[in-house]
């Protein structure tokens, strides 16, 4: 049988003075044949993006071959030029990229981009069967634009579009990154089925085992630049050998498994929250007339898809969105409904939100010291106090945000956020950016620093597991509404 | 010491610091050379080619080319780095006020800063210059408000931008005020994309200046700046060319520099 994809012993090097401690690939090497499914796991920096984008041909800047073959359905597409790797693309590999937000241009129809990529072999018939194929009603999407339609179909019309001139090899990054739980499942579902029928050789990088479980029949690991373990995807899930993929195993979290104990609460209410809506532009309603409360020392998780206003309702609690009708106020009585530039220290010091991105929330010009004590005016003693508690040193406090990796910069944030001492804290999604294995890491850190304080946390995600093993109660969220109260009938 | 290492520091890069550290030292020590007097007129070597005794020539009052060219910057870099200066000053403060404070504060502000960037500048310029006469210092705060609106739609756009990130939320959430964010947060995340404008602007300021000299509304004579030399030459372009080429090749290469250096940023 041919080889659709071939690595021998693929090296692949930064060339600039600030290169990593590792090669960015290290002796890699695989084959793919016709009807073959890969699956490519490992945490961010491992590698796993550059050896998809070296399957295409593609170099990023800074980057060098250092020695080794990549053949790409027969061709060597890293020693040829421009015009003959677009003449692959489409025809003979194809790509879904991670951003499907941006994969489409929004001036462009559905039918147009389909247009666009079968030139003059391009017919109706053609473009409606290769979108029912990926599990879409072909008509009704042909003269919708990108916006018009949800993020699941959007990666079911750029998998359509991939598929479109029957490649030999698809390659899918992240394909369900900017998806929901049970849109992600159905996308995951179609992808085997077409696999299946149309004995494509598949790629499939991501993060998350479960993606590459669904869909791919060998899976590999990838660490450092390193393919570490490889084999069949169930036998590599059940009984992996190397201690890397056995760490990334073990951080994914179990049913019934808590990384929290749940605690008894204080009486007294924190944040209590009666009717409140938050419109946006003229009719749309991010929350509609909400009730929520939260009580001392209690962990409040909440969930829903996105879209559903749970980040709005942190924005709300912190002050940075004021609600259009309603009333919000703390445990003393506080108006929260007041803008946040109008709200005395004390309570602005009280509540305090933790981001979704490590690497937005630190100005990068300024050390962690200057970050933490900025506004604290906390001494030195307390910032290494502090910094111990998220688990951190004190040689972090020189360093400046682009020395650090993704979990360390969102202890970093969760540290200054505790350095007012806050009577609930708002984590907004903070470990979703994170590999899984520091996601653990993160939360059971959190889990210490709650026990410790017995301050209120409000947990908003898109993992009901996760979540759920943390939080004393879950509210789900829909439409700006909450519809379900009780942890226990989710779980 | 990034500059000198191998790696891909562009010799367009290296070429410009070096004309414009070669423009500065010529400016500051341009006196203790002991040149021919720039005012030293000659009426027996009136409009002279090159020779040893006139680098450069002489110009139509027998005066030494070389000696003015050399001179001949620093008024004008005197007068576009304090006008600089200004404009800086009231571009940042202004455009990230605007960002910063929004609402209507920052509709007026912007529509103030439109209606300064649709004044012709060189006659407004010629104007302030005819009322006030060739004051450098009256010269300088015009030209620093007039080229001060440029950086502060740039300044106002990057600090909008800024407002944005979580970490100046974060700053908002734990009590700073609108100062100590423009100062902590703000300003060293922009300054990189405001400090390329204000180069930008220096050159825009320089040019200006000269052409205000060109109109014998810059310097008084007989005090050499390259606007006013090019001025004085053109009628004698043809017996003898170095004296407009000069100034000319002077102020371009002035300018070219500081350009070269900002698209290389």
């Amino acid at each position: 049988m041919n080889n659709i994809l071939s690595f021998d012993q693929v090296c692949v090097e930064a060339s600039s003075a600030k290169a990593a401690d590792f090669p960015i690939l290290d002796s890699i090497s695989l084959n793919l044949q016709q009807g073959e499914s890969l699956g490519i796991v490992g945490g961010s920096g491992s590698g796993k993006s550059t050896l998809l984008r070296v399957a295409m041909g593609i170099l990023a800047r800074g980057l060098s071959l250092a020695s080794g073959t990549v053949v790409t359905a027969g061709v060597d597409l890293l020693n040829v030029g421009p015009e003959m790797r677009q003449k692959m693309y489409g025809n003979k590999i194809a790509l879904v990229p991670q951003s499907i937000g941006e994969a489409l241009s929004p001036h462009r129809t559905i039918e147009g981009h389909f247009k666009d990529t079968l030139g003059s072999a391009a017919s109706i018939e053609k473009i409606v069967d290769a979108l029912v194929d990926s599990g879409l009603e072909g008509s009704k999407f042909l003269h919708r634009f990108p916006h018009q339609v949800s993020g699941g179909e959007r990666q079911r019309i750029l998998l359509a579009l991939a598929l479109v001139r029957s490649p030999e090899l698809l390659l899918l990054d992240e394909p369900t990154s900017a998806l929901d739980r049970d849109v992600a499942a159905e996308v995951l579902a179609t992808i085997s089925r077409l696999q299946e029928k149309r004995r494509f050789a598949l790629i499939c990088v991501s993060h998350d085992f479960e993606v590459v479980r669904r869909t791919c029949s060998q899976l590999a690991v990838m660490n450092h630049g390193r393919i570490v373990e490889r084999g069949p995807t169930d036998h590599v899930l059940t009984k992996p050998t190397d201690s890397y993929t056995k760490a990334l195993l073990d951080s994914i979290p179990k049913p019934n498994h808590r990384i929290r104990e749940s605690h008894s609460m204080g009486p007294n209410s924190v944040i209590s929250a009666n009717k409140i809506s938050v419109i946006r532009g003229t009719k749309n309603r991010v929350l509609d007339s909400l009730d929520f409360e939260v009580r001392q020392g209690e962990v409040v998780g909440v969930i829903g898809q996105s879209g559903s206003g749970k980040s709005t309702l942190l924005s709300v609690i912190c002050g940075l969105v004021s609600p259009s009708s309603g009333s919000i106020c703390t445990g003393d009585g506080f108006d929260l409904s007041i803008p946040l530039a109008k709200r005395p220290l004390n309570i602005t010091g009280a509540i305090q939100l933790v981001f979704q991105n490590p690497d937005d929330s630190l100005n990068p010009k300024r050390t962690v010291q200057q970050s933490l004590s900025r506004y604290s005016g906390a001494t030195v003693s307390q910032l290494i106090q502090v910094l111990e508690s998220v688990e951190l040193t004190s040689t972090f406090l020189s360093r400046y945000p682009s020395e650090m990796s993704g979990g360390e910069k969102q202890r970093v944030a969760i540290a200054r956020a505790l350095l007012t001492q806050p009577k609930i804290l708002l984590l907004d999604e903070v470990t979703s950016a994170l590999d899984v294995n520091i996601q653990a890491a993160v939360f059971q850190m959190l889990a210490k620093v709650q026990q410790s304080t017995k301050m209120a946390m409000v947990i908003v995600s898109h993992d009901l597991e996760l979540v759920a093993s943390f939080a004393d109660r879950l509210v789900v969220l829909r439409d700006g509404q909450a519809i379900e109260h009780d942890s226990a009938q989710i779980r | 010491m990034k500059f000198f290492t191998k790696d891909r520091t562009p010799r367009g890069k290296i070429l410009a610091y070096c004309v414009l550290v070669l423009h500065g030292a010529i400016a500051l020590f341009v006196p203790i050379l002991h040149l021919t007097p720039t005012d030293e007129q000659d009426a027996t070597t009136m409009l002279q080619g090159i020779s040893v005794d006139h680098w450069l020539g002489t110009d139509g009052l027998g005066r030494d080319v070389f000696s003015r060219v050399l001179h001949g910057g620093r008024p004008s870099l005197v007068i576009a780095l304090v006008a600089t200066a200004i404009a800086a000053m009231i571009g940042v403060l202004l455009g990230s006020f605007a960002a910063l404070a929004g609402g209507w504060i920052d509709e007026a502000l912007s529509r103030l800063i439109d209606f300064l960037l649709a004044v012709p500048t060189l006659i407004l310029l010629l104007l302030i210059a005819s009322f006030f006469g060739q004051d450098p210092v009256i010269l300088s705060l015009t030209l620093g408000l007039m080229y001060a609106p440029p950086i502060a739609r740039v300044s106002r756009a990057s600090t909008q931008i800024l407002l944005a990130r979580d970490f100046v939320r974060v700053a908002r959430l734990q009590g700073g005020n609108g100062l100590t964010i423009l100062v902590s947060e703000i300003l060293p995340n922009i300054w990189q994309v405001v400090f390329n404008e204000i180069a930008m602007q220096f050159t825009w300021i320089i040019l200006a200046f000269s052409s205000l000299s060109f109109l014998g509304l810059g310097v008084t004579p007989p005090t050499p700046e390259w606007g006013l030399m090019i001025a004085e030459a053109r009628s004698y372009m043809t017996i003898n060319p170095v004296s407009v080429i000069a100034p000319i090749c002077m102020l371009a290469s002035l300018v070219l520099a500081v350009q070269a250096l900002v698209d290389h940023e």
